[in-house]
Parts: C-alpha cells; sequence; structure tokens
C-alpha cells in the first residue's frame, strides 16, 4: 500500500510553508465551501472574507466537537464512504467523519511517509496491542479501528496480541517473540490499552518477554493515565521491564482528522510535518499564543477532501516548544500536548443527578 | 393503600446497607421521619428557627462578605418571614407531612431554599444534595446544625441533609417515605427520579432545565446617559453564574424599529465590556470553545445568521427576523456568555419564542406588568415571571407557576 510518497515529510521550514501552505488551505476553504452547504453557513454567519486571509493562520477553524452534533460532507456521492467515529467515552457523543476513498488513501500517504521516517521503509513485524474484534466489527469503524488499519501499512505480519475479551493472547504473544524477536519489530497501541492490558497484565503474570528491538509506538492521550498517576517516564521504563522495547514513541492524533499525525522524536518532541501545520490559540479570543505559552491545540491538514475538518480547533492544551530548529533535524513546528482543556466549574442550576452517573 | 406503607416500611429495613452519607441529622432520624407530625405552615416556632440560622449565617458572614450567604440571610430575616406570613391564610393551613428535595447542583445555596420552604409549609426535610461541595453550601449546613444543637431540639428529625451516589434503591426508599417530592433538575435527572415511584397521594412538584429571555427597549437604552447600572444588574444575572441559572437570560429581545435597534446594541454591548473588564471576568477554553460550536451549529439551522463577537468573552448571535422557528432557538443555547438577540417594533413580535421552556422575562425599560398582560392575554405556553433586569436569581415563594406553599401543604 505504501505508494508515491514524499521523500523526507519534514522538510519544509517557515517561510517556505507560509506561502504553498496558506495557498493550499484557501483552496479548501473555497472547496468546501461550495460542497457543503452547512460548512458555507457557518463560514458566512462568522463573516468569513478569503480576501483577509494573508496566512494560514488566518483560515477558519471548526471546533472538533462540531462533528458530533453535525454529519458535515463534501461529497456527491454517498456510495463509497466510510464513518469514523471517534472512541468518546461511554455515554458521551460520538463525532462522524464522512471519508471517501480518495481521503483515505491520502491518509494513508501521508502515514506511510511520516511512519517511515520514524520507522524505516522496510516493512516489520507487527505486535498489535488490541483485540482482532477491534478490526473485524464493520458496524463500528472506531478511531482505534483506523490507527490500527493506518500503522498496519509497516507490518509485514501482524499479531492481535490480545483475545476479544481483552486477556492476554499468551499464545500468540509467545509465538511471535519466538519468531520475531531477533529482528526489528512494531508495537502499536493505545496508551491507554497498552498500560492497562498488556503492561500490568505481564507484571500481574509476572511474564516477560524480550523484543530488544522494537518500537513502540502509541497514541490516544494520557487522559485515562493521568487520573492513575502514571508518569510517561514511568509508562517507558516499566514497558521496558516487561518487553525490553527498545524506544517508546508517542504520537498526537484525532479520529476528526486521521491524516494529521504528530509523532514523537528522539527528543520527547511532537512533530508537525509538511502535511500539517499546528497553532496554539488563546482561550480568552483565539488570538495566537507565543511560543512556549499554553493554549488550545488547532491542527490543519491537506488531506480532508471529503468533509471539512481541514482546519480543526481541538480541546486539547498544548505549547510550541520551538519551530525549524529541533536537534532531531527534523523541520517545522514541534510541541507537546499538556493534556485537556479542564472542565470548567459551573455554576448554576443545570443539574448534576443525571450528570453524575 | 395500606401496602404502599408497608412498603416504606420494608424498604427502611434495608437503610443500614445502604450508601447514605448524612450530613444533617442521622439515620435514626430518617428512620423515625414519618411519625413526626406536620407544623402549620409559617408556625411562629419555624420562623423563629429560619430566622436564628439568617442571624447566625450573618454574624458569619460579617468579615466574609460573601454575596450568596448575604442573599440567603436576608430573604430569610425574621420581617421577612413575618410579611410572608401575613400574606397567607394561617387558619387550618398544615403541611402534608414529609417533603423530599432533590437539589440542583450548582448554585451554591440553592438547596437552603428548598429546605426552607418545606419546612416554611410545615414538612419534614429529607433533602439530597449534589455530590460537589461548595464553600456556601457547607457554611449553611452548619449554621442549621448550631441552632439545632443551640435552641432547636425540636427541629432534630424533622430534617436530614444526605449524600448519596446515583441508586435506585435509596430513591425508592425515600421516595415511598415522602407526602411530598420536589425535583430540581434537569430533564433526564427527573426522569431518572421518576423511575421510583412514590405513595399514591404523595404530590410531586418538578423544576425542569428552563431557560430565559430579556426585553430591552432600545429607546431607553439610547436615552440613559450612563449605563453602567443596568450593565451591572445584568452582569448579575448573567456572567455572575456563568449563565447557568434557568433564569438566566439567553435570548434577548429588542424592542425598537431597526436603526433604534442597532444603535441600542452598540451602546449596550460597548458598556457592557467594561462591566465585564471591571470584574475580571474571565473565559474558560473549554466555554470559549463550546460557545463556538453552539454558534456553528445554530448557523446550519438559522439562515443569514450573523455571529458577533469581539473576543471570546461576549458571543452574540443576531437572528434574521424572517427565521420562522423562533421556538427553536432555546435548542441552540450555551452558558457562559451567550446571546440570541432578536429584533421587533412591538412585545408580541416575541411571542413564537415563549414556548414552555421559557421561564422569566427579564425587563429594562418597559413595564413588567406590560410583559405580563401580553403572555397572559397571548396565553403563551412559557414566562412564569416576569422581573426588571437584575432580579432574575432573586428568589420567591412562586416558583415556575406554583406556589412553593401552597403546594406542600394541605388546607383543612
Amino acid at each position: 500500500m505504501i505508494s508515491e510518497t514524499r521523500a523526507f515529510p519534514f522538510g519544509e521550514d517557515k517561510e517556505a510553508k507560509a506561502a504553498h501552505y496558506t495557498e493550499q488551505m484557501l483552496k479548501l476553504t473555497e472547496y468546501h465551501k461550495k460542497k457543503c452547504d452547512e460548512y458555507r453557513r457557518m463560514l458566512e454567519a462568522a463573516g468569513y472574507d478569503a480576501k483577509k486571509v494573508n496566512h494560514y493562520r488566518d483560515i477558519p477553524f471548526l471546533p472538533v466537537g462540531i462533528f458530533k452534533e453535525l454529519r458535515l460532507s463534501s461529497i456527491d456521492d454517498d456510495s463509497n464512504i466510510k464513518t469514523v467515529t471517534s472512541s468518546g467515552t461511554s455515554g458521551q457523543r460520538r463525532s462522524q467523519i464522512i471519508l471517501d476513498a480518495e481521503t483515505r488513501v491520502q491518509q494513508q500517504q501521508a502515514l506511510a511517509a511520516i511512519g517511515a521516517d520514524f520507522l524505516g521503509k522496510k516493512r516489520i513485524p507487527m505486535l498489535v496491542i488490541d483485540c482482532p474484534a477491534t478490526i473485524e466489527k464493520r458496524d463500528r469503524f472506531s478511531a482505534r479501528t483506523s490507527g490500527i488499519l493506518g500503522f498496519s501499512i509497516f507490518a509485514k505480519k501482524r499479531v492481535f496480541a490480545l483475545n476479544d475479551d481483552m486477556s492476554l493472547n499468551m499464545e500468540a504473544l509467545e509465538g511471535f517473540v519466538e519468531k520475531y524477536s531477533e529482528g526489528p519489530v512494531l508495537i502499536f497501541g493505545f496508551t491507554f490499552m497498552v498500560w492497562r492490558y498488556f503492561v500490568q497484565e505481564l507484571e500481574k503474570q509476572n511474564r516477560m518477554i524480550n523484543l530488544p528491538q522494537a518500537s513502540l509506538i502509541h497514541g490516544g492521550g494520557w487522559k485515562k493515565l493521568i487520573s492513575e498517576a502514571v508518569s510517561k517516564q514511568e509508562f517507558a521504563e516499566r514497558l521496558k521491564e516487561v518487553c525490553g522495547v527498545n524506544r517508546v514513541m508517542d504520537y498526537y492524533g484525532m479520529a476528526e482528522q486521521t491524516g494529521s499525525i504528530f509523532m514523537e522524536c528522539e527528543y520527547g518532541h511532537l512533530h508537525c510535518s509538511d502535511y500539517s501545520a499546528v497553532l496554539f490559540r488563546r482561550a480568552k479570543d483565539f488570538s495566537l499564543c507565543e511560543k512556549g505559552e499554553e493554549g488550545l491545540i488547532q491542527v490543519m491538514s491537506t488531506i480532508p477532501k471529503s468533509y471539512p475538518g481541514h482546519s480543526l480547533l481541538t480541546e486539547d492544551i498544548g505549547r510550541m516548544l520551538g519551530e525549524d530548529d529541533c536537534p532531531c533535524g527534523r523541520k517545522g513546528v514541534y510541541f507537546e500536548v499538556i493534556g485537556r482543556a479542564q472542565h470548567a466549574e459551573i455554576r448554576g442550576c443545570s443539574d448534576t443527578f443525571a450528570a453524575e452517573h | 393503600m395500606r401496602r404502599l406503607e408497608d412498603a416504606a416500611t420494608h424498604l427502611l429495613r434495608n437503610i443500614d446497607e445502604m450508601p447514605i452519607e448524612y450530613v444533617l441529622g442521622d439515620k435514626e432520624d430518617l428512620r423515625n421521619m414519618r411519625s413526626q407530625k406536620p407544623m402549620r405552615i409559617f408556625s411562629d416556632r419555624t420562623i423563629e428557627f429560619l430566622s436564628e440560622v439568617s442571624a447566625y449565617l450573618k454574624e458569619k458572614n460579617r468579615t466574609l462578605l460573601n454575596g450568596d450567604i448575604a442573599a440567603f440571610y436576608f430573604w430569610f430575616r425574621k420581617s421577612h418571614l413575618k410579611t410572608l406570613q401575613s400574606n397567607y391564610d394561617n387558619g387550618y393551613h398544615i403541611g402534608r407531612g414529609v417533603s423530599l428535595h432533590f437539589a440542583p447542583g450548582n448554585i451554591p445555596t440553592q438547596f437552603a431554599y428548598t429546605a426552607a420552604m418545606g419546612l416554611l409549609a410545615g414538612n419534614c426535610v429529607i433533602l439530597r444534595l449534589s455530590s460537589r461541595e461548595t464553600f456556601e453550601g457547607a457554611m449553611i449546613i452548619d449554621a442549621f446544625k448550631h441552632v439545632i444543637e443551640k435552641d432547636f431540639p425540636d427541629f432534630k428529625g424533622r430534617i436530614v441533609f444526605i449524600r448519596y451516589p446515583h441508586d435506585k434503591k435509596v430513591t425508592d426508599m425515600l421516595s415511598m417515605l415522602c407526602d411530598v417530592r420536589v425535583m430540581w433538575g434537569s430533564d433526564e435527572s427527573i426522569n431518572i427520579i421518576r423511575q421510583s415511584i412514590i405513595k399514591a397521594g404523595a404530590v410531586e412538584l418538578p423544576f425542569f432545565t428552563r431557560d430565559s429571555a430579556a426585553v430591552f427597549n432600545a429607546a431607553q437604552i439610547l436615552k440613559t446617559d450612563d449605563l453602567s447600572p443596568l450593565c451591572r444588574n445584568f452582569y448579575n444575572d448573567t456572567y455572575l453564574n456563568d449563565q447557568n441559572a434557568c433564569s438566566s437570560p439567553h435570548i434577548i429581545f429588542w424592542l425598537g424599529n431597526e436603526k433604534e435597534v442597532s444603535l441600542a446594541k452598540e451602546k449596550f454591548w460597548k458598556a457592557f465590556e467594561n462591566v465585564l473588564d471591571e470584574r475580571n471576568w474571565e473565559i474558560q477554553a473549554e466555554t470559549a470553545v463550546k460557545k463556538l460550536t453552539s454558534a456553528y451549529v445554530a448557523a446550519t439551522y438559522i439562515p443569514h445568521l450573523k455571529i458577533i463577537k469581539n473576543d471570546n468573552r461576549i458571543v452574540r448571535l443576531e437572528i434574521p427576523k424572517e427565521f420562522e422557528s423562533m421556538e427553536k432557538l432555546w435548542e441552540f443555547s450555551e452558558p457562559g456568555g451567550y446571546f440570541m438577540e432578536i429584533q421587533g417594533e412591538k412585545l408580541e413580535d416575541m411571542i413564537p419564542a415563549l414556548g414552555r421552556i421559557c421561564q422569566t422575562v427579564s425587563v429594562f425599560g418597559i413595564d413588567t406588568a406590560d410583559v405580563r398582560k401580553m403572555a397572559f392575554e397571548n396565553r403563551v405556553e412559557g414566562v412564569d415571571r416576569v422581573v426588571e433586569v437584575g432580579h432574575t436569581l432573586d428568589f420567591d415563594v412562586i416558583w415556575d407557576g406554583f406556589d412553593l406553599i401552597q403546594s406542600m401543604s394541605r388546607k383543612i
């Protein structure tokens, strides 16, 4: 599936990016305005004027939560689409993202190019910390599913480490180790799943496996782990203890903009590729933060064509660490994610009897 | 009937195993509550008790100067309770027995008002507090405790405040114990509580999710030199509680011709921004994002909508006059400084928006009586109260159209 990709997706510096990225974003905005009636109405209500856009930072953004409220589509023909739903916590509404074949292919290409820069171009055996059912259930295409399917393009052979009841499949695991422990392998999973069903489970069973050349990629957020008070460092250390993994890489991404994937480099920085842009905005007026200042994360991607998701304001808080000068050599913005925007302390008579549970 | 009463006794047997935290009063008080006799409404003893609580809080608040506490003790001061007493026929008017209250989560002192009304109506009170503990709440609970222990041992056993995680078994038991069930909360919360049945003879007061509107007379705003008093009052109605109270306006109806209204709006919001600066009101990131989301969702439903904002503190939606489904506007409502504005030449133009969900109409530059009359004569479904701007959060014995005292008592 790895088709034509950019040689090095972290090659553009600030100036180079500003010029052509702005143009691409303007075009995409016009495209969605034409194709998606709801999107057009939003821009009109907000008084959007393309003539006033001098830089991609002037492009309007939709809050990611909008996909929980509306089904936004920019395609005429609904026949060959997939709907991705976000892995929202139970009881909450899930996002609905409309993907057509073209957008899906482009996402894969972007992911391949970005991933190759971190994992190498050769396909390697992949151990998925999840159960096979996650990708088998066709009716529920979740962020977990698309994460696994997406990263599977790096896999020569794919093995699931969990049974469908989330217990460890020791047989599969041992088979994988026996066959592949000599060479480089990829372990992939959602952060919380890796912790709960892999690290903690192996510890509980007092078993260790040895995959000394493994790179582990995990994403999906620290939200659940922070509540268990697990630091990034502890996560990596305990992982190393149970499976001897060589490298642990976090990534930041979301179901609402699957083409945007931000990988953590060897210096612990999340990197924005040439396909994406990342900006940080102040809550007070959505103006841009200074470098180092915490703000709401905005993500942009040139990829979404089937739905107006090319410029999104997330509910995550992060900050820019630098631009074009990470010691890892990658150009572009590098940053860190700090967490979710805090739930505001609500005052008012909207009751909690239902909300508490 | 006998069987239902047996059911209550039966349910009470399991009280030891129930996950109930007793905040005021204890398990025995709850177990024996049905043996307490109701009292006459506005009994002198109850007035004394509440005014004692009020005095105690007033003293405690002398250095704290907490606004919510001040509003509470001011309302329950003796002279006010005496005035209210004289408004009711005190002859043979008695409590129904046990009143059970589900307090709303987030107005910190609201639980105390509903509990006190239960007492004034002559009832015993069981009150479920929300899990959110507040400074003001703790202070009032402490005052009740103190006053009962010091001078009102006869009220021990008549008031029990509890907390419990949502547990149907507990709600079943409490519901079977009570003669009046008072539910403050979202429609969803009320529906959950209603899964527990009450005695056939018990009554219910549901205070469900409401929303509110304001009416501004544009000409009056243009005539007023100093808008800061109005703005401060409006601030108290809205941003003080992050616009979360049911009585906080989300729709503003601007009365006047287009020209006047557009000038008045400009003048008002400019003055209002100054008050926000003055009060250092800051927006939370999550609120800013939610407001933008709601505004965009509204834009897809409301043709030719205009979203107006300088910074994220005030988000205004200019609703075109031609919009045909004004009654649907409430669905786009959002707290934290979010206003949907409509212009109209006469009061009657706002009728389409006055569905059942509309609770309070607050007014500036127009007589409250005119609005009340308009609502009554046009038989609109909503509008339970009309007040001057600045008074939306004032408590009243008439709430959502119910007389709380009448509804929780009976006449012989």
